[in-house]
Formats: structure tokens, sequence, C-alpha cells
């Protein structure tokens, strides 16, 4: 598939949430791969606003203990908070800082996290439509030169699709207001983490390998990851094959 | 928080420290209410009352566990807010005596929203209006937000509020979004056999005891129990 092709498809597929099923977890894990393959970025993560000042990741995934450290803080302070808050886009050095200094006193614990895992640059957009900002995504780079203004611009436009997708699931479902989508999100989190942890314990894995066995049942029967979490805590740690998805599912096509 | 009548419940969150007291959550309670168009919030856990907005809401409360009638003891769907618009007309019949009680204290409707943190429920909060009628699709789910954020403060305050205030205990923001206390909620399920409820329980009694804070004590049950 050519770049154009991949970039087009990745519209559609941000653009496809008026769906009954529509998966909210899912659908933003799938917009930070797209972020990974189609940016000259290392890694990406989105963070949401859900109650109070701070921001929350609702990706269930694993990242490496250095990439978790930076996204902890970066909850609390950094680039992603403050993208959310004045809905711009908002650059921190890391490593090999042009401005030694700058990202340090703004926010301390952050740029050591950030340099500590090896990151030379974090780059947070605002997730915003009018009025209504609803979180940010974070871009981290390994590489020694800003992100060219042509993958700022497509980073800043994929975000948009991808928040006008958040937003326009819940009409579908008549729901007024962004809250129950983050309601929804959060406790999706924390159900497919118990389930996570359960799974793991019962069959003496490590949580990321529980994490693949949930990932891969969800993809091949075409289940909801949620769906799934909710199965192994119900039933112990079986997991069921019954399809609950009507169509197919492209929240994990990679 | 006084005179804050017309706040957001957004804002109001964001207002909420973990560190508030007794007078300084009641007054929150009382703001969020009126901005969720309600006359007064209690928040169940188990059996016990754990937060209220008034002396109605406290009221009301107790009678459910007194006469072991109301709406709030019948939250079976974790995903569903349970409402009664009509309290007269569709209590009467079903639970006569809380009913008649509860119009005496010139209650006209009720909402349930359960509290739960993932797959745990951990209680109701119940609000009540004087005036008959659903609540707006907004309400609704502004309300679950709340019942979020008191899920958190849930985690952070219960049962050991008073105690963990006198030196001990955990300290500190507890965050409903650390995954690590989720996951070793489910470890500790499996490995005592327990429900995830009580897992949880087990997992915040060990922080406590240990005086250590429950994302730490998370994070070694993780590292002890399975394999990297």
């Amino acid at each position: 598939m050519s770049r154009e092709q991949h970039i087009a498809r990745t519209f559609v597929e941000l653009a496809d949430t008026l769906v009954e099923d529509f998966d909210v977890i899912g659908f933003l894990q799938q917009m930070t791969v797209r972020c990974q393959e189609l940016l000259d970025v290392t890694d990406a993560a989105v963070f949401l606003s859900h109650t109070g000042p701070r921001l929350y990741s609702p990706a269930p995934c694993d990242p490496s203990p250095a990439l978790e450290r930076v996204l902890e803080f970066a909850c609390g302070e950094g680039p992603a908070v403050d993208a959310h808050r004045t809905a711009r886009a908002v650059d921190a050095y890391g490593r090999g800082d042009a401005r030694p200094g700058e990202a340090d006193s703004r926010w301390p614990q952050f740029t050591v996290h950030l340099r500590q895992a090896g990151y030379s640059l974090a780059t947070a957009l605002p997730m915003r439509l009018r009025q209504e900002t609803i979180g940010s995504l974070l871009l981290l780079r390994s590489a020694d030169r800003p992100l060219d203004a042509d993958d700022l611009a497509l980073a800043q436009t994929l975000t948009d699709a991808a928040t006008i997708g958040l937003l326009h699931a819940r009409t579908i479902r008549q729901q007024d207001t962004v809250n129950e989508q983050l309601h929804t999100a959060l406790q999706s989190r924390i159900i497919i983490e118990q389930a996570k942890g359960l799974l793991a314990a019962r069959r003496n894995i490590s949580l990321n390998q529980a994490f693949e066995i949930m990932r891969r049942h969800a993809r091949q029967h075409r289940l909801l990851l949620s769906g799934v979490a909710r199965d192994i805590i119900d039933t112990g740690s079986t997991l069921r094959s019954s399809a609950v998805l009507p169509r197919a599912n492209t929240a994990d096509t990679e | 928080m006084r005179g804050d009548m017309g706040a957001t419940v957004r804002g109001l969150l964001d207002s909420l420290s973990p560190t508030a007291d007794e007078e300084e959550r009641r007054e929150w309670a009382v703001a969020c209410a009126h901005a969720l168009g309600l006359g007064g919030i209690a928040v169940s856990l188990g059996r016990e009352l754990v937060w209220f907005s008034d002396s109605t809401s406290a009221r009301l409360e107790d009678m459910q566990f007194v006469l072991g009638q109301g709406p709030g003891l019948l939250i079976e769907d974790e995903t569903e807010v349970r409402q009664v618009p009509d309290v007269g007309r569709l209590l009467a019949r079903q639970w006569p005596q809380f009913a008649a009680e509860a119009e005496e204290l010139g209650i006209a409707a009720l909402f349930v929203w359960p509290v739960h943190i993932g797959a745990v429920r951990t209680g109701t909060m119940t609000g009540y209006r004087r005036t008959p009628g659903p609540l707006t699709r907004q309400q609704l789910t502004e309300g679950w937000l709340v019942a979020d954020a008191l899920a958190e403060q849930v985690l952070q305050n219960w049962p050991s509020t008073s105690a963990a205030r006198n030196g001990r205990g955990h300290t500190g923001m507890v965050d409903l979004h650390r995954a690590e206390v989720h996951q070793a909620t489910g470890v500790l399920s499996a490995r005592l056999g327990v429900s995830l409820a009580e897992a949880l329980d087990r997992l915040r009694s060990q922080a406590y005891t240990s005086g250590r804070t429950l994302t730490d004590t998370a994070r070694d049950i993780i590292q002890r129990e399975l394999p990297r």
C-alpha cells in the first residue's frame, strides 16, 4: 500500500464511528498505531480529560517501563496537559535540548523522564472541535530534528479527524454530551486491566502476554476487547468465542 | 464553594480535592446535586452511608436499609441508571411503606447511579427531586462523571478516612486511572480465589496496614506474583 493509500484508509477508519458497536478503546488504540505508521515518530499516546485537572491515557497497551513513566507524568504536567488546556500544539525538548533549562523549569518531572526514556522531542496536539477540547495526542520522537511541517500538519489533521469521529460516535446513541463516552472509556479501561491481572495470574504469564491473548482473541472472534475482558472476569479465565459483532472489525487490522 | 449554584459539573469535578474534609465534601455534594438538577445526593457503599449533601438524602438512605425497600437496593445492571420519575405512582405498589415515607419527605422523583470501579460494584449514588419527571440526557450522563469521581474518592478515603488522617495509612493522590491498581486487583482475585470486590478490599487493607501507597502495593504484588 502506498503512503497516500495508507493515509486515505486511515481517515476512513477515523470516520467510521457511526456504528452501533463503536468501541472507544479500540478506536484510540488504532489511532496511536496509525500515527506510528504514518508519522516520523517513535511512540504516540492519546490523553483524554475526564474528571479533575489531570489527563489520563485510555489505551490499554503495556508500554516499556520507561515510556510508561513518561506517560504517567504526562498526565499531570507537560505538553499533553498544556495542549489540552490551551487548545494549541505544544513542544517539549528532551535529549539534546536546543534550549536547555526551559522545559526543565516548566515541567521538571516530565522532562527528566522524557530524557531518561531517550526521547529528544515530545509534541502534543489538542483534540478539539470548535469550542470543545477533549484531550490531546502526544507524539514522542527519538530523532534529533523536530517533526517537519508536513508531518505536523498531517498529525493535526489526523487528530482533528479522530476528535470529530469520537464526538460523532455518540450521535447514533443519542448522547447529548461526551460525558458518557468518557465514562465508558474509563470504566472499559479499568475492566480490561482487571481482566489482564486475572488472566495473567491464572495462566502464570506476564501482563503483556495476557493482553496479547485478549487482543488476539478479540480480533479472531470479532469481539470487543472490553467484552472479552468482561467474559474473563465473569467466567474466571475462559475465553469464549461467541461473536457479538455483526460486522467486520476494522479496529485491529495491522 | 458556597454560592456556586450555577457551577458546571465539570468545574465541580475539577475542584474536588482529595484532602477535602467532611464539611467541604458536604458542600461539594450540595453543589453537585444542584448542578445535576437534584435536591440532594447520597452515596452508600455496601450498606454504609458515606457521603450525603443534606438530611433528606441521609434519611432516604437510612429508610431503604431499615425497611429493606427502595430503588437503591435493586441495582443489578451496573451500566444503567435506575430512574423513578414518579415515586408516588411507580413505587406505591412495589414498596408501599417506602413510597409513603418518601412522599412524606416531599420526594417526588428518585434516581440511582451505580458507583463502580471497572467490574467492582462499590455502591450507589442516589439523588432525589421534589418535582416528578425524568432527568435530561445531560443530567444523566453528568451523573456518571460524579459517580466516577466518587468512586475515586472511595479508593482514597474509605473505610479508613479518620484513621488515615492520624498518621498511618496511605497518603497522597490515589488515581482511578492507575493501571497497576486494577491489574493487581485481578491478580489477587485469581491467587486468593476471591471476587474482584474482595480482592480490591484486600489490596487496600494491605496498603493501609503497611503504610504504603496503593500504587506501590499494587506494583509489588504484580512483581512478586507474575513472570515478566
